[in-house]
């Protein structure tokens, strides 16, 4: 049934005006990389460029949330919206298999197109400064972070109808904006957490990239996150009412 | 099928004083009936809580109070339920990017069914959608997305099937070929129950009828019954004719009339027999020497059929 599902939510995602529209959102990391190319003078700053704008300020601040956020919505949220959502429930499988298969859709969507971008963006930028053990931590942090916000972002779609509103108030608002003025709200933000993975994989020197939480505590919690996004999601449609407009 | 005193233990489908409401409103009000196998029409204006009500039956709804158990187990948070009922939804949603055979034939799968490709196959047979099933259902009609859901629904070959307004979008002869193969499905012994807000898609399959309006079980039991029952409700007529006061006179010694008020250039008649009436009328004016300018039924629609029902 998992397996079913996902195949079934790769197509629906595919076939969406929406992913081709993450896809040209997906080129900013790389168009940034390709004008840093033409205008750099020397090379000293490409690590620290690579690291702090492309990666940081460009895949994971803004590309990673935003994909996240469309395909995870979209993957179960649009069910309920036309209805097709029936023709799962109405199988004899756990509900667990059908939420895996929805989060694994959603998480490998937002990874592919997310990772293609910060890659190319990296590459490009770094053009072959040696610097690629930067580049291996972002792609491992983007990696496990997108697993955690489409958890999160499968279990809106379950809860409320308005998902992507909310979802972007969270990753706009409290992750960009709150967090930056009270930085005690740090310990709750995906983002912080997946650059936290990035530096710590990376290895990066600070004035290259340094991010503000402790490693062990942003595994943790972004373990935390995915398995309690993911359990609430199963415990949410194993309640699933069909009129029941979230 | 019994109605009210819906407990017998042997029954398909049991609904027991169920009710459901979304905030203040109230959807479905204390509604109970057994089924057995065979076809039962579930009619009703829309609006009526027939959807809210097969959706509980279905598992996908929780009642706000009552008992609703399908083959003797509870439906709601039971997915173990679909391996032996299955519901057609009104929706007309189905993956657009899917073919008709991929859509089933995923169906079949999800069920997991040992051999899912001959189950699909059998149920396209069944609805006769072969010849169309190598389309993207984008592309289908509305009878032909109503034929492919219903195949998916039969291919894991359900005891209980339940069916929300089915013949939506179907030209006559797909609604005549459905309503055959829906009735061999009741006489393998299978338990079929499908809404219609359509009284003629009513008479012509359910022998068995719950007739709901508001939420509330208007009627139910033998169709033929419930049927002299809608016939034979007070109807009104108007006439206009070249001696009303004349007409009006020799139709009140009509025993099929029990009112009659000449008003307004007009004659308002009531009949309890509508059938008697209409062979009494013309009669009637040719005793008289009128020509009839006009008959004409007044409140004629379904929902004061189904008015009639509630408040007799």
């Amino acid at each position: 049934m998992t397996w079913l599902v996902l195949t079934l939510t790769l197509r629906q995602l595919l076939g969406q005006k929406r992913t081709l529209f993450l896809a040209a959102v997906g080129l900013l990391p790389v168009l940034a990389a390709i004008i840093f190319r033409a205008a750099a003078e020397s090379d000293e700053s490409a690590a620290e460029f690579a690291a702090q704008v492309v990666l940081n300020a460009l895949v994971i601040n803004i590309l990673l949330p935003l994909t996240a956020l469309v395909l995870a919505t979209a993957s179960l949220g649009s069910e309920i919206e036309d209805g097709t959502i029936v023709y799962l429930l109405s199988k004899p499988a756990e509900r667990w298999r059908i939420v895996a298969g929805k989060l694994l859709a959603a998480w490998g969507a937002t990874a592919v197109l997310v990772l293609a971008s910060a890659v190319i963006g990296g590459l490009v930028t770094l053009a072959g400064e040696g610097e690629s053990r930067l580049l291996v931590g972002f792609v491992v942090a983007i990696a496990v972070g997108s697993l955690a916000y489409s958890s999160v972002f499968v279990l809106l779609s379950l809860v409320t109808s308005r998902a992507l509103f909310v979802g972007l108030a969270y990753a706009f608002i409290w992750e960009a904006v709150i967090t930056n003025f009270a930085p005690g709200v740090q310990r709750f933000s995906i983002r912080e957490f997946t650059a936290s993975i990035a530096e710590a994989v990376g290895d990066t020197t600070p004035w290259v990239f340094d991010a503000d939480l402790g490693t062990t505590y942003s595994v943790i919690l972004l373990v935390v996150v995915t398995a309690v996004g993911a359990g609430l999601a199963v415990r949410r449609l194993s309640r699933f009412e069909l009129s029941e407009a979230p | 099928m019994s109605a009210e005193e819906g407990t017998a233990p042997e029954a398909a489908v049991e609904v027991v004083d169920v009710s459901r409401w979304y905030g203040n409103v109230v959807a479905v009000n204390g509604i109970s009936f057994a089924l057995d196998p065979g076809v039962t029409g579930l009619l009703g204006p829309n609006g009526a809580g027939k959807t809210t009500l097969l959706n509980m039956i279905a598992g996908f709804l929780k009642p706000s109070v009552g008992d609703v158990r399908v083959l003797g187990e509870s439906s709601f948070g039971n997915p173990d339920i679909y391996r032996r009922v299955a519901l057609v939804p009104e929706r007309e949603a189905v993956y657009d990017f899917q073919t008709g055979h991929q859509f089933v034939l995923m169906s079949a799968r999800m069920h997991g069914l040992p051999d899912a490709g001959d189950a699909a196959l059998r149920a396209l047979h069944m609805v006769e959608m072969v010849g169309d099933a190598d389309r993207a259902t984008g592309g289908y009609s509305k009878g032909m997305k109503q034929r492919i859901k219903i195949a998916a629904a039969l291919v894991h070959d359900p005891e209980v099937l339940l069916l929300d307004e089915p013949f939506n979008g179907m030209d006559p002869r797909q609604r005549l070929q459905m309503m055959e193969l829906l009735g061999r499905m009741a006489d393998q012994g299978r338990t079929i129950l499908f809404s219609s807000h359509i009284l003629e898609e009513v008479e012509r399959l359910g022998e068995n009828v719950l007739v709901v309006v508001a939420g509330r079980l208007a009627a139910s039991g033998d169709f033929r019954a419930i049927r002299k029952l809608m016939t034979d409700r007070p109807h009104t007529i108007t006439i206009r004719s070249s001696n009303n006061r004349g007409l009006a006179q020799t139709l009140m010694a009509e025993e099929s009339v029990f009112g009659v008020e000449l008003t307004d250039g007009k004659i308002v008649v009531r009949t309890n027999e509508l059938g008697a009436f209409t062979s009494a009328a013309p009669r009637a004016a040719q005793e008289v020497g009128a020509s009839l300018f006009e008959v004409r039924p007044e409140d004629e629609s379904l929902e004061s059929v189904f008015d009639y029902l509630v408040t007799r």
